[in-house]
């Protein structure tokens, strides 16, 4: 009696091993820890061999990926790779179940279906062996499993747990795995694109601009030094489309590099002083329209960013609100915030002309309304400060209705004190 | 507002150099200018010069991306050049990297750095800052 609950208190003890080796392990430890384990569970129970198989369904084939054997077993596991899964198919099948699959005498398999695994298991000297699957997402990808070879015993209850956890901790792994080698290469393509990005921007920056540049130098030069063709209509259309390409190469660029040179570069910031900054920057303008500009934000907030792009993203929202505001009505803009989870959300809202979002042809942040500016009608710099708001880790969105007004919701991630 | 002597002109692109003279001309700002390809060519002629023991140019527009020597390259060898002490240096690029500028002001010849294009406006606002 005594001696059992020893051995139970052992077991439960190597189970919480097993469990907590797994958990959090290193993902490069994990070879190591494997091959300790198997010969720290074979030797509590008693066996000869610990061992764990893959299962290749497509090619239809195993393979053994990890072996321990006790002192004078033979290996076996160069002799077992790639092994076609019918020399083990009445195994498998169990396993396919989700079953474990027991033997406690080799000379019970008798059936002619149980041939090919005798002579497998007969090859190694098996006489007893227990296999537990491991399942992922109700796919069959493995095995793990005890065997005697010198003598028969009759597996219980007890491996059969030690080998149920052991299974359940492999499968976990193998997902971690999985999923950090995929965050790996998708952080590889992004690293991948955001080079061709500083790429693009180094041609945008020398090879684009310098044919703009030149452009712009000619017709300089044309004004100077010929006044009368000034007067040309020609020339004065050159003239704007050299000013235009100039100034969307520059807006090109500029979201390049907010792209490219933004990560790492957040502080924490106190958003209610930028605002009241933009809110004075655009007082001239709003007093013109004669557009009252309501700051209801009581409250301190820290935000985190970087203070130019902030003061760049709300002079741009509070001049697009000044600018689409209605003649009917005495005109507002109201600044508030709410706090979203972990997002601090600036909203400005206006009654003014209101956006038909749904019958606007394209985003009111993209790239190509926002190019449109440069011909002289559409929205101001929507698009950059779209790009600044999410280089930092925001979001923005918008609502509105056709002649009450909008509302321009900034997402920025908020600092808790 | 006092004259210069030479101004000399290194880039690589050709209607770059070729409307830069005119503009140089029409606004007066020099008595003669010596427009070279890249920075090799340009540290050639400046090494002569040095040899002869002949005067500087007074002003040099100098672009960044050339070939077979750019402009960081030849900045560091013409402060190494003793007539130079006396020479401005206006770098004239299309790049606006932020890094480019701040690369560009470690050099003790350089006096600006001037995004292009070269305008009737900007010259003359150059000429004002080193008369």
């Amino acid at each position: 009696m005594e001696r059992d609950k020893a051995r139970q208190t052992a077991l439960q003890q190597l189970l919480i091993k097993i469990a907590s080796t797994y958990i959090n392990i290193d993902l490069d430890k994990v070879d190591s820890a494997i091959d300790e384990s198997l010969k720290e569970m074979a030797e509590f129970v008693g066996a000869d061999r610990a061992y764990i198989f893959e299962y290749n369904i497509e090619s239809d084939q195993s393979t053994n990926t990890y072996e321990w054997c006790a002192p004078g077993i033979s290996s076996e596991k160069d002799n077992l790779q790639n092994i076609p899964i019918d020399r083990i198919r009445v195994l498998a099948r169990r396993h396919a179940q989700g079953q474990p699959f027991y033997l406690n005498n080799i000379s019970s398999l008798v059936k002619p279906e149980e041939k090919e695994l005798k002579n497998t298991l007969t090859n190694q000297g098996v006489q007893s062996m227990i296999t537990v699957p491991m399942i992922n997402e109700d796919q069959l990808i493995g095995f793990v499993g005890f065997e005697s070879v010198n003598h028969k015993k009759t597996y219980t209850e007890s491996e059969l747990a030690i080998l149920t956890i052991f299974a359940n901790m492999l499968v976990n792994v193998k997902k971690r795995i999985q999923k950090e080698s995929k965050l790996h290469s998708l952080l590889q393509i992004s690293g991948d694109q955001n080079d061709r990005l500083k790429n693009f921007a180094h041609i945008l920056s020398y090879n684009v601009r310098s044919h703009a540049s030149n452009i712009s130098m000619i017709l300089d030069l044309i004004y100077n030094e010929y006044p009368e063709l000034a007067e040309l209509e020609l020339i004065e259309l050159l003239s704007n489309s050299a000013d235009n390409l100039s100034g969307t190469i520059g807006q090109l660029n500029e979201v390049v590099q907010i792209n490219t040179s933004a990560k790492g570069r957040l502080e924490v910031l106190n958003l209610n002083e930028i605002i009241e900054r933009a809110i004075d920057n655009i007082s001239p303008a709003a007093s013109k329209k004669q557009v009252r500009i309501i700051n209801m934000i009581m409250d301190r907030f820290e935000v985190y960013g970087i203070s130019s792009y902030l003061e760049n993203i709300f002079n741009s929202i509070l001049l697009n609100a000044i600018k689409y505001c209605s003649d009917e009505r005495d005109s507002f803009v109201k600044l508030y915030c709410l706090v979203q989870g972990k997002y601090v959300v600036l909203c400005v809202e206006d009654n003014g002309i209101g956006i038909d979002l749904d019958k606007q042809e394209f985003d009111i942040f993209g790239i190509s309304t926002s190019f449109k500016e440069s011909s002289g009608k559409g929205n101001t710099d929507l698009f950059i400060t779209k790009n600044q708001v999410e280089a930092i880790g925001g979001r923005i969105e918008v609502e509105s209705t056709i002649d009450k007004g909008s509302t321009f919701k900034i997402f920025l991630r908020y600092e808790e004190n | 507002m006092k004259k210069i002597n030479t101004l000399c002109i290194i880039d690589d692109d050709n209607i770059f150099t070729l409307v830069a003279k005119k503009i140089v001309n029409l606004v007066g700002f020099c008595e003669n200018t010596v427009l070279l390809k890249n920075g090799r060519e340009a540290l050639d002629y400046f090494n002569e010069l040095e040899s002869k023991e002949n005067t500087f140019p007074e002003v040099i527009f100098l672009d960044l991306n050339m070939p077979l020597m750019g402009g960081f390259e030849f900045l560091k060898e013409l402060e190494k050049l003793k007539g130079s002490e006396n020479t401005k240096v206006f770098i004239f690029t299309s790049s606006i990297d932020p890094d480019d500028q701040r690369r560009a002001n470690e050099y003790k010849v350089v006096e600006q750095f001037v995004e292009k294009p070269l305008t009737v406006d900007k010259l003359k606002l150059i000429s004002e800052r080193i008369s």
